[in-house]
């Protein structure tokens, strides 16, 4: 168990409290509806997002295709089941790849974005799905802006419960290729930017753990924290002059002063670990992501943060006979509308989206092989694969490729696949996104009853997904 | 029809296009509704009451925050300074991550000359009136020396004390944002005061902050009418600076800086074994005379005309090697474009460079381009079951040239609601390969050599070619319609709502009736949708 260290009352504090923390709870507590609750256990989160989605039968609609006509028509993601995960009977991008760790994975069928599905004017779209994904909020669109939300996605939840335990509020990854906006929000809704150079990530993660915490270091960190004071106390003071738009850019702003503040004080108290030997001068696209995955593994193993974030870009890899340097197309293309090659561009897809794959599973295998207590990190953690899309040709947000691993330390049930099909006459299952991060919050101990805006079929966890 | 629902149109006829069936996407709701956007621009002679927008407070861009450090510091600064130079509508995490270590990195390169405490709240003074563009009220004086003194307490020098000062007033909002407050007028709209409107001139006219001269004009009264402004205005244009920030209008215009899903000009994929002249310095020379077309036209020759249709181009050898004309003497400089192949900016190396695949030219990206930003057609978003892969023609041998492979790909009835228009504008521009240079004749996918028809149409018009076109643009109510849009869009900072009509009007009718891009602009920064905002109602 945690627990929360206990400062002196300061004018730091102060200017928590009436700029910092007061600015991003109002949003919280309006659209989630939920206060924030204490730990009382201390798993680990790793939420890995695939842009650009996979391959499966269902489109946009929840239609399920015969594989004739112009959708590809193929299950890429779902394992035979429902029932016990087993290792012959994973779907053609798991296989092989998940086999090590079928008793501690569960694979999801027919969990639905039912925000986005519900009110984007094509049931997704590319932006609309990506800021929704992980907030299931509502969308705001102005104009020819792009779409946006002003609520955090679920790992900022956690995050947010996390901090004051950890060195990184969150360590937010990225293998960088095209896409259409992150999916990972802040409090306000602002996105939270990702670190795609390993060097930088590597430089910024371990390169406090060789210095000793002399008095010019200390002196170093009163200095920064001493002007980060005085830009927030400046926004607090210009805030009160703006109206009601400008003032929600300031909070979004601020909210990030006080992101690089918290991160100030909490190097200062960082645990001692060893920093790890990582070649960061990896070639090629899948190498160099799993040169971010090491960097996550290694930084979990210091314990430098609770909540650990990992994007994928999207990007056609392998096989170099595709002519455009980014990926998503090759969704498309797999539909297959020319005739002649289906095959040949969903073994593409296929491979593409196995190799992107492998990331999350070489992420699992060094948790697992990190012993925590009598178990392993996998074990006490849990981690999230999905995309925005499952139909990435249909940019369907019905059926999502979602696969969690790990227990969150005992809290949530492994081992099945789980399988959420339409009923009396819908299209779509009731299964969505907001149940299922509701389940996840609740098994990091946050006392959060429903996650999300009431786009959904239900509130309040997912079904036959329940924390104990 | 509003907005909304004329977007919603256009969203519903794009709906299904291209290979999917129409019930397999038709949404359960409209689109959310696009809040405040102006679609209709009135009659200028309607315009008979003041109006203007809510406000919006303007960010600084990276361009921008360069200008405002050296304005800070008194001085330029050599080092780089690794900013967010793609930031949207708020500051991203990054951007603000990056500003919080070039503030540090600044303040520790600084040579402050201040040893002992009498110079101190001077400096300070000093700095927060360049920074925040006015003179720091006396709560955010007393804030920043309390800061100061924190730190002289801790035991820091004076000087090291100040450099924090310093990083605080580089990262503040007060630095950061131009924030407005004003003075309520009997119309019921605000407005800005003068030294805000004079950063507000600034932004729009030189891509940066006041300098002295313009804070002492404001801070003399001079822009306190709209006639003032304009003189003010005129004069500012005059300034190096300007050509600067509309060369940099025009870039971004065309989509040069890249895009979602478009590289910028500097990485655009191109096929090496096809183009190996296509160098860095060819695309910097594309990229040069981009800006030097733009500088011209919009301040030199003061024409729209200029923009579209000109045959003048600053080439260096590279450019001209494409172009097929000889290299002026020296290597570079001004020469004329031969009449039959070019006219205007849409037919130059840059525009056709990015709007191309690797392979060849494309058609669809070229005609988009046309129809959204230089004639405000809006066409909506492709529908999400677009095929937006490469035409590849493999194993159809009935397909020999780009322009059938577009209408192959695009033939469905539903594709047509959008490639209807589409398609014909592009087509105009099929002389033009992946990187700008000219072509009668194209080789499509290994079939044999074919003369290329540039024929098409766009707005009901039919055109023999795009310089053709170019020429029709030149003249036209449409393009100068939406360049003053996108006027509007570069000096505001911001899309035009409602209340910016009427400046839109005025600009329009001085475009329309002289062509002059530059008395365009001064229309609209003289305007009351520039001098003014709208409150919000009180709750």
């Amino acid at each position: 168990m945690t627990t929360r260290k206990t400062k002196p009352f300061s004018r730091r504090h102060f200017l928590y409290g009436a700029g910092g923390a007061a600015l991003a709870l109002p949003a919280l507590e309006l659209t989630h509806g939920e206060g924030l609750a204490q730990l009382e256990t201390d798993p680990m989160l790793f939420v890995v997002h695939n842009h650009g989605g996979t391959v499966s039968a269902r489109t946009a609609r929840g239609t399920l295709h015969d594989g004739s006509g112009g959708h590809h028509a193929e299950n890429f993601w779902w394992a035979d089941g429902p029932g016990t995960l087993r290792a012959d009977a994973l779907g053609p991008i798991h296989r092989g790849l998940l086999d090590p760790f079928v008793a501690k994975a569960t694979v999801f069928k027919g969990i639905t974005n039912q925000a986005a599905y519900r009110n984007a004017p094509h049931r997704g779209g590319h932006r609309w799905s990506n800021v929704s994904h992980n907030t299931c909020a509502q969308v705001h669109q102005s104009g020819e802006d792009n779409p946006r939300v002003r609520d955090p996605s679920f790992d900022e939840l956690i995050a947010i419960a996390t901090e004051d335990v950890s060195a990184f509020r969150t360590i937010d990854l990225e293998l960088q290729s095209q896409h259409y906006g992150s999916p990972f929000k802040t409090s306000s809704g602002a996105t939270r930017s990702s670190e795609s150079d390993a060097r930088r990530a590597f430089d910024n993660l371990f390169g406090h753990l060789d210095d000793s915490a002399d008095d010019a270091l200390l002196a170093e960190g009163r200095r920064r924290q001493r002007v980060l004071d005085g830009v927030r106390e400046s926004f607090a003071r210009l805030r009160q002059r703006a109206g009601v738009a400008d003032r929600a850019i300031l909070d979004a702003h601020a909210e990030h002063i006080n992101s690089i503040e918290r991160s100030v004080e909490r190097l200062a108290n960082a645990s001692a670990c060893s920093a790890p030997e990582i070649n960061l001068s990896a070639e090629g696209y899948i190498a160099r992501g799993e040169v971010l995955v090491d960097i996550m593994i290694a930084a979990a193993r210091c314990r430098l943060s609770r909540v650990f974030t990992y994007q994928i870009g999207d990007l056609m890899l392998p096989g170099g006979s595709f002519d455009q340097p980014r990926g998503h197309s090759l969704g498309h293309r797999a539909r297959d509308t020319t005739g002649g090659r289906r095959s040949e561009w969903l073994n593409i897809m296929e491979e593409n989206r196995r190799a992107r794959f492998s990331l999350f599973t070489r992420l699992l295998a060094g948790l697992e092989a990190t012993p925590v207590g009598d178990g392993t990190l996998l074990d006490s953690s849990l981690a999230v694969y999905s995309s925005e899309f499952s139909n990435a040709a249909a940019h369907s947000v019905v059926d999502l490729p979602i696969l969690t691993a790990g227990s969150a330390g005992g809290t949530l049930p492994t081992g099945q696949s789980l399988a959420y099909e339409p009923e009396g006459g819908d299209e779509i299952s009731n299964a969505s996104t907001h149940n299922l991060y509701t389940s996840l919050l609740q098994a990091f101990g946050l006392d959060v009853e429903h996650f999300g805006d009431d786009s959904c079929s239900y509130r309040g966890v997912l079904r036959g997904y329940e924390p104990s | 029809m509003g907005v909304s629902s004329r977007l919603w149109v256009v969203s519903s006829l794009a709906l299904g296009a291209c290979n999917g069936s129409i019930s397999e996407v038709t949404p359960l709701a409209p689109p959310a509704p696009t809040i405040g956007v102006i679609e209709d621009v009135p009659a200028v002679e309607s315009c008979t009451e003041p109006d203007a927008a809510p406000s919006s407070w303007r960010q600084l861009n990276a361009v921008h925050y360069r200008h405002a450090v050296a304005t800070i510091l008194g001085h330029e600064l050599d080092a780089e300074l690794t900013l967010d130079e793609k930031q949207g509508t708020v500051f991203s995490e990054r951007g603000v991550t990056l500003l919080n270590d070039v503030a540090r990195q600044i303040a520790a390169g600084e040579a402050i000359d201040c040893a002992d405490e009498g110079c101190a709240e001077e400096t300070i003074g000093t700095w927060a009136t360049r920074a925040f563009r006015r003179a720091p009220d006396a709560d955010e004086l007393a804030t920043l020396v309390g800061i100061h003194d924190e730190a002289r307490a801790d035991g820091e020098s004076n000087e090291a004390a100040l450099g924090g000062v310093l990083e605080i007033l580089l990262q503040a909002p007060q630095t950061l944002y131009a924030a407005v407050r004003g003075e309520p007028n009997d119309a019921g709209l605000v407005r800005l005061s003068d030294v805000e409107l004079a950063s507000k001139l600034a932004l729009a006219l030189w891509d940066g902050v006041p300098d002295p001269d313009l804070l002492a004009a404001a801070e003399g009264g001079e822009l306190s009418t709209a006639d003032g402004v304009r003189r003010v205005a005129e004069g500012m244009l005059e300034e190096p600076r300007a050509a600067v920030n509309l060369s940099h209008f025009i870039f971004e215009w065309l989509g040069l800086g890249g895009g979602a899903v478009r590289e910028p000009l500097e990485s655009a994929a191109k096929d090496a074994e096809l183009f190996p002249d296509m160098t860095p310095s060819l695309r910097a020379a594309m990229r040069r005379e981009v800006e030097m077309l733009a500088v011209k036209a919009v301040l030199e020759d003061q024409s729209i005309e200029a923009l579209f249709n000109s045959r003048d181009a600053f080439v260096n050898e590279e450019l001209a090697a494409l172009y097929g004309v000889d290299a002026p003497a020296g290597g570079e400089g001004w020469i004329v474009l031969p009449e039959s192949e070019r006219a205007g900016i849409l037919t130059r190396a840059a525009f056709l460079t990015n709007y191309a695949g690797h392979l060849y030219g494309s058609a669809i990206r070229r005609g988009v381009f046309v129809l959204e930003h230089a004639l405000c057609e809006p066409l909506g978003e492709p529908p999400p079951n677009v095929d937006d892969t490469p035409i590849n023609t493999a194993g159809d041998s009935h397909i020999t040239n780009q322009r059938d492979a577009v209408v192959s790909r695009t033939q469905g009835t539903q594709c047509q609601a959008c490639h209807a228009s589409i398609n014909p504008a592009g087509f105009l521009f099929g002389q033009y390969d992946a990187i700008g240079a000219y072509q009668a004749e194209e080789s499509f996918d290994g079939a044999a050599p074919e003369l290329i028809d540039p024929s098409g149409s766009v707005l009901g018009q039919s055109f023999r070619d795009a310089v053709e076109l170019s020429a029709w643009m030149a003249e036209s109510s449409e393009a100068r319609s939406c360049m003053v849009r996108e006027l509007f869009k570069w000096s505001a900072g911001r899309h035009a709502h409602e209340g910016d009509g009427c400046a839109l009007a005025s600009a329009h009718a001085t475009l329309a009736e002289t062509g002059n891009l530059r008395d365009a602009l001064l229309e609209l920064v003289s305007s009351e949708s520039f001098r003014f905002y709208r409150p919000e109602p009180a709750r």
